[in-house]
């Protein structure tokens, strides 16, 4: 038998009132009398606070007793908060009276103030005596803490909710503690006011006590520490088994993105290094159209503006982007590799906040505000002038030699509270890329011409709630328009090819708790695009993957036209359910998307005279089963596995009947993977991951010298890559992040199913990314990059021959991709300083950077190049040193 | 690929802001540094599947025009697959097969062309095996244009030869086009006539001289060094038509101007012609735009080429020649090309010293 007092003992006797507020104890104590000259009344401006409270002993002599007592005690408090007094106002007995008497002496107070200034003041305190007696055994068996997920620091007034034993608030120390829990699994929620609810759960052992460590993540306005995202590491959700997320805060720092977040997808392990001036993402080995970008559930044609130079959403819009490679789950399809996924973040709601960044690529800003108590909006625009700013440093249009685009684009975001975990959300999106030149030559038949335009704009309705028992619901109707526009002309062959989509999309799920052991996940993934399109030129122009060509070979003179219009559109219902048979050691997380993919178009064959145009419609059906599996084989380590099967459906260029094929349909491929993480430390990680993937029905050119009429393009490829990936992360921690990386991916293609394999356009069989970024302090941060990737595939050329017609030489070549560009080695470094200005309410941070592009200045083989007459080649180098200052300015 | 001057040097200054870097090739297309086809003539320069057509090559080296040169001459009948990016199947280029209709070994050749060229690289929809749907027709060129390809290999010797293509351009029907639209253009076409240089002129020292000829016993005298233009000229031709004026145009008839018109003959110069527009699908007028090659054995131009545009009425062009150092005789050709495969190449010599 313990005695113990409550908690809740010191709460009573804070019930504490004043007797006397004056700077003078005579006075306190017996304040002004009639009489004398009114003088003005001094004025308690702050009341003592309890700093040290000492728990008084219950008397033994009363235990046999047990009842419950309460002595009132009149405390004199020094104006240093000291006890200079203590007097038994109420009696409770002597033993009682004795021991509140000893314990009230020895606390200590934050002093009182009196007209603003320290002063002693008196109070009366109830002290309450309760004898308990605690049960056998633990009486707290679960508690935990509750810390930042980057800082580390412990997180106060975290809501954690135990299913069937209550709620409580993390203390300033980030702890909780429940008692007396049952035995079994428990949901646990992890929320807070204005926080995304996050659930798991936990198993209670009969006899034993859980202690469990939650990091939670602070959104990046939660300056006032009320608006929490929360992530829970241990045990953690995960939503898909192999992926790579990336906060923005750290994205921004890495070397060679310019401060731009989203670039730093193109250093994360499995991605291949674009290629100069492409900014194409290649993810395991996958065409770059194979990977779908979406932002918050809403699918975008274009990660980068044209060059690779920026990403097209602004980077204070984004909160964390997330790249997962392959084996992803159900609630995403219609393509055969990666996902990107790009999480913006909620406008903050406290004050008028903004950003300005400018470089010499670029100028973007961004301001968000709130709208009254529930409504918030952000809104971003950037704009280049890097096609501008050469020109002020050369005497020449440089634009003439290298295509510099000119781009701009913008984001809106407003956000209205419904209630405590219910919202709606408007997002719209804009982003315009065009890119005029022309070179010209005494020849005409070289003279050359190039006008591009890419558009697209996005418009989505959000509606999210999330319920107290952690199930959560989204809708999200979304539309949209995208539009691409290219004339070129090399001599007098035209090149020309519009596109003009109108793109619907609707995204609704559901997710919530079906037992202790299995959370489920539904809901549907509409996608539909009307297309208009038409094409002028030559029927191998633009040159697809697989092309046997090499850079600077002229293009081929024959012209053909069409144009056409489609309709492509799949609804996707598609359910999933994380199975935790023994508790969050193990998760098995089956899923099933199914997906009647419509496509019609309005030709299936190609004009002839007064015949009339033949439309076609067909619908093909996927059923793709999805399957991981996630088992934490020890606190440190945990093995994954994963397995799904994707469809993709034909581009809409590719529908063409004299440029493609009307009848393609929709490709699948398979993706198989596993590896195992270990967590090395807090913040340190280890990840292995070995995949293999098939892909069949690809589309590629026609390899018959007469292919038949409206097949172009066939679908008779098939591919494979294989490999793996290595990455040791250290989150970002005492300033210090980074990341190691490696993969090793092989990438094949067979065009015919008589041919053989041969590397793919974009394989990149070996690829070295070392990230690291580190605060000096004072403001002062370095970062670097290192990188090494193999050279892309390139096909010899073995001889050529003399067009005599057109006065040109045309080489012929040996084994398709049978060599390579040689290795990309590449060092750059990011300096920042950054200033605060201002008072701490709405403090002025400024940041002054350079990030210079490779500082060794090496010369980076991009591709092969040949004279004239294929006799002798070079090598096409990338960028020399390029030092890129820029400056961003936020409050 | 590196064929002007001017390319490199602006590159060049990119490189130390932005851009890529492209290397410093050496070779130039204007200079003759090892045995080449420079040109391939054939005529006629237009002509119907199974007319009769005869073939001349320049072949020229360092030393000058190579004037019996053993040329293996043949016909392709092989289309070429839309997987490969060439003018014509590389398989074209095989000393024997199926698809190899051998026209004679020499300088120059003739022969009837293949008559299923309108199949294999026309409009008309190619021969397959029987039972299989159609196969897909050859685009035309941006002039409308479809040609029979002709292989010359130069060199017996399989490591050491030298492969050119020649081609004729078809006459055959419009992709796509309706009954009427093909009946207009049938009444409106004129065949290609092949160019002729009229003149090669060296303006240097405020004088104007014709480029005297490869055989010429005392030719062009420059000095070391010394920096001239040389112009090239071609016939006039009517842009209009003018019944009378020796060129039957599209607008003109065997009836309304039967001097023209009664035996069709073009003009040796930028032509006027109706092309099939396969976007319009309509039949348009156009002009050809004409080119010219310069070359030589050392020397420098500062253009591998120069050319007028089809909208450009200029019958001349002009580029900058710098003669070589080293004193010698130094040969020169000039090559003149028109849009529809049409071309006259001729060979001059320029004494330096």
């Amino acid at each position: 038998m313990t005695v113990r007092h409550p908690a809740r003992l010191v709460g009573a006797a804070l019930a504490l009132a004043l007797s006397s507020a004056a700077p003078r104890e005579a006075q306190a104590l017996g304040g002004s009398s009639a009489g004398e000259t009114p003088t003005r009344q001094p004025k308690l401006t702050k009341a003592p606070k309890l700093l040290h409270f000492v728990e008084a002993a219950y008397p033994e002599s009363e235990v046999a007793s047990g009842k419950t007592a309460a002595v009132v005690l009149a405390i004199a408090i020094t104006d240093a908060g000291k006890v200079s007094e203590v007097v038994v106002v109420t009696s409770a007995g002597a033993a009682f009276d004795a021991a509140a008497v000893d314990a009230a002496r020895q606390f200590t107070f934050e002093p009182a103030e009196i007209d603003g200034k320290p002063g002693p003041v008196k109070i009366t305190y109830r002290y309450e005596f309760v004898l308990h007696v605690e049960p056998a055994g633990p009486v707290v068996n679960f508690e935990g803490v509750v810390r930042d997920r980057f800082s580390k620091k412990p997180l106060a007034h975290v809501r954690v909710a135990l299913e069937g034993a209550g709620e409580v608030e993390t203390d300033e120390a980030g702890h909780f503690a429940f008692e007396d829990v049952p035995d079994g699994p428990h949901a646990v929620t992890l929320s807070g006011a204005g926080l995304t609810t996050v659930s798991t759960s936990e198993t209670i052992e009969k006899g034993k006590k859980l202690t469990a460590k939650y990091t939670v993540e602070p959104k990046e306005d939660a300056e006032d520490g009320a608006d929490l995202e929360i992530v829970v590491v241990a045990p953690k959700i995960v939503k898909e088994v192999v992926s790579t997320e990336i906060k923005a805060e750290e994205g921004r720092r890495v070397p060679g993105t310019q401060g731009d977040t989203l670039k730093v997808v193109q250093n994360l392990p499995g991605v291949a290094r674009a290629a100069f001036g492409s900014g194409q993402l290649v993810v395991w080995g996958a065409a770059p159209q194979d990977t779908r970008v979406y932002v918050d559930g809403v699918r975008i044609p274009l990660l980068y503006h044209g060059g690779g130079l920026r990403s097209t959403v602004h980077g204070d819009m984004v909160k964390s982007i997330e790249l997962a490679p392959g084996g992803y789950g159900a609630e995403y399809g219609r393509g055969l590799g990666g996902l990107v996924t790009v999480q913006t973040r909620a406008p903050r709601s406290d004050r008028l906040h903004g950003s300005v960044s400018l470089d010499v690529i670029d100028g973007a800003a961004m301001v968000e505000s709130p709208l009254g108590e529930r409504t918030r909006v952000m809104v971003t625009g950037r704009k280049s002038w890097l096609d501008r700013s050469l020109g002020l440093v050369t005497s020449r249009d440089v634009g003439d030699f290298v295509p510099i685009p000119s781009y701009w684009d913008s984001q809106a975001k407003l956000v209205h509270d419904l209630g405590p975990n219910e919202s709606i959300e408007l997002f719209a999106l804009g982003s315009s890329d065009t890119l005029r030149r022309t070179v010209t030559n005494p020849d005409p038949a070289q003279t050359k011409s190039e006008e591009t335009l890419t558009a697209f704009g996005r418009v989505a309705l959000t509606y999210r709630k999330q319920t107290d028992d952690g199930q959560s619901l989204f809708v999200t109707p979304s539309f949209g328009r995208d539009h691409t526009s290219s004339v070129a002309r090399f001599g007098g062959a035209p090149t020309e090819l519009d596109s003009a989509s109108w793109v619907y999309g609707l995204r609704a799920g559901w997710r919530g708790r079906l037992s202790d052991s299995v959370v489920a996940t539904a809901g549907i993934d509409v996608e539909a695009a009307t297309s208009d399109l038409s094409r002028r030129g030559s029927v191998t122009l633009p040159p697809r993957e697989g092309d046997i060509t090499v850079f600077g070979q002229a293009p081929g003179d024959q012209v053909n036209f069409d144009s056409w219009s489609t309709t492509i559109a799949s609804v996707a219902p598609y359910g999933q359910l994380d199975l935790t048979p023994f508790g969050d050691r193990l998760h098995i997380v089956p899923g099933v998307r199914v997906e009647p993919y419509l496509t019609s178009g309005s030709r299936v064959t190609p004009l002839k005279g007064e015949t009339p145009s033949i439309g076609f419609a067909r619908e093909e059906t996927a059923i793709d089963p999805r399957l991981s599996i996630r088992f934490q084989a020890s606190e440190r380590v945990s093995v994954k596995a994963a397995f799904g099967t994707y469809h993709q459906s034909p581009q809409a260029s590719d529908l063409s009947a004299v440029f493609g094929n009307p009848k393609l349909g929709v490709a699948r491929a398979t993706h198989w993977l596993g590896g195992a993480t270990v967590r090395l430390g807090e913040t340190l990680t280890a990840e292995a991951v070995g995949f293999y993937a098939r892909s069949h029905d690809l589309v590629a050119r026609s390899q018959a010298p007469t292919p038949l009429l409206a097949e172009a393009l066939v679908q008779e490829a098939e591919g494979r890559a294989y490999g793996g990936q290595l990455l040791l992360r250290q989150e970002l921690a005492a300033g210090f992040f980074g990341w190691a990386s490696y993969s090793l991916i092989r990438s094949e293609r067979r065009d015919h199913p008589d041919l053989g394999w041969r590397l793919f356009d974009y394989d990149q069989t070996h690829v070295a990314t070392i990230v690291a970024s580190y605060e000096l302090g004072h403001g002062f941060e370095l970062g670097t990059r290192l990188r090494y990737a193999s050279g892309y595939p390139r096909t010899p050329v073995t001889g050529s021959f003399f067009d005599a017609r057109r006065d040109l030489y045309e080489p012929y070549f040996g084994a398709h991709n049978s060599s390579r560009v040689p290795a990309f080695v590449q060092a750059d470094v990011r300096a920042a300083k950054r200033f605060t200005f201002g008072g701490d309410e709405q403090p002025v941070r400024l940041e002054v950077f350079v990030d210079v592009q490779n500082v060794t200045n090496r010369q980076n083989p991009e591709d092969v190049v040949y004279s004239f007459d294929y006799k002798s080649r070079g090598t096409l180098s990338g960028l020399p040193i390029l030092p890129v200052f820029g400056a961003r300015a936020e409050w | 690929m590196v064929t002007s001057a001017r390319a490199p040097v602006a590159l060049g200054l990119l490189a130390t802001l932005l851009a890529a870097c492209a290397p410093e090739l050496d070779a130039r297309a204007s200079r003759v540094e090892a045995t080449r086809v420079l040109a391939v003539r054939s005529e006629p320069a237009e002509a119907a599947p199974g007319g009769a057509v005869s073939y001349r090559a320049l072949v020229a080296d360092p030393s000058g025009t190579l004037a019996s040169a053993a040329i293996d001459w043949a016909f392709c009948t092989l289309p070429r697959p839309v997987a490969e990016a060439n003018d014509v199947a590389i398989a074209c280029f095989r000393r024997s097969a199926d698809w190899i209709v051998p026209i004679g070994v020499g300088e120059g050749a003739s022969g009837k062309l293949p008559l299923n060229g309108c199949r294999q690289f026309g409009p008309d929809v190619p021969e397959g095996k029987p039972g299989e749907p159609a196969g897909r027709p050859t685009d035309p060129d941006a002039t409308g244009g479809f040609y029979q390809p002709v292989r010359l290999i130069l060199g017996d010797s399989d490591a050491d030869y030298v492969l050119a293509l020649g081609q004729t351009r078809l006459v055959c029907g419009l992709p796509g086009a309706t009954r009427e639209v093909l009946e207009d253009f049938r009444a409106r076409y004129r065949t290609n006539e092949n160019p002729t240089l009229a003149s090669v002129e060296v303006v240097h020292g405020g004088s104007t001289d014709a480029l005297t000829g490869s055989d010429a016993s005392a030719p062009t005298r420059l000095a070391p060094g010394e920096r001239v233009l040389l112009r090239a000229t071609w016939p006039t031709c009517p842009v209009t038509a003018t019944c009378g004026d020796a060129v039957c145009s599209a607008d003109e008839s065997a009836a309304s101007c039967a001097d023209d018109c009664t035996t069709p003959h073009g003009c040796e110069g930028a032509e006027s012609y109706v092309a099939y527009d396969v976007a319009t699908r309509s039949v348009g007028p156009r002009r050809e735009a004409m080119r010219v090659s310069w070359l030589s054995s050392a020397g420098a131009f500062d253009d591998d080429r120069s050319g007028r545009a089809g909208d450009d009425l200029a019958t001349s062009v002009e580029v900058a020649f710098t003669a070589p150092d080293a004193p010698g005789r130094v040969p020169v050709w000039v090559v003149l090309r028109d849009e529809r495969g049409g071309v006259d190449a001729r060979a001059f010599a320029i004494e330096v010293r």
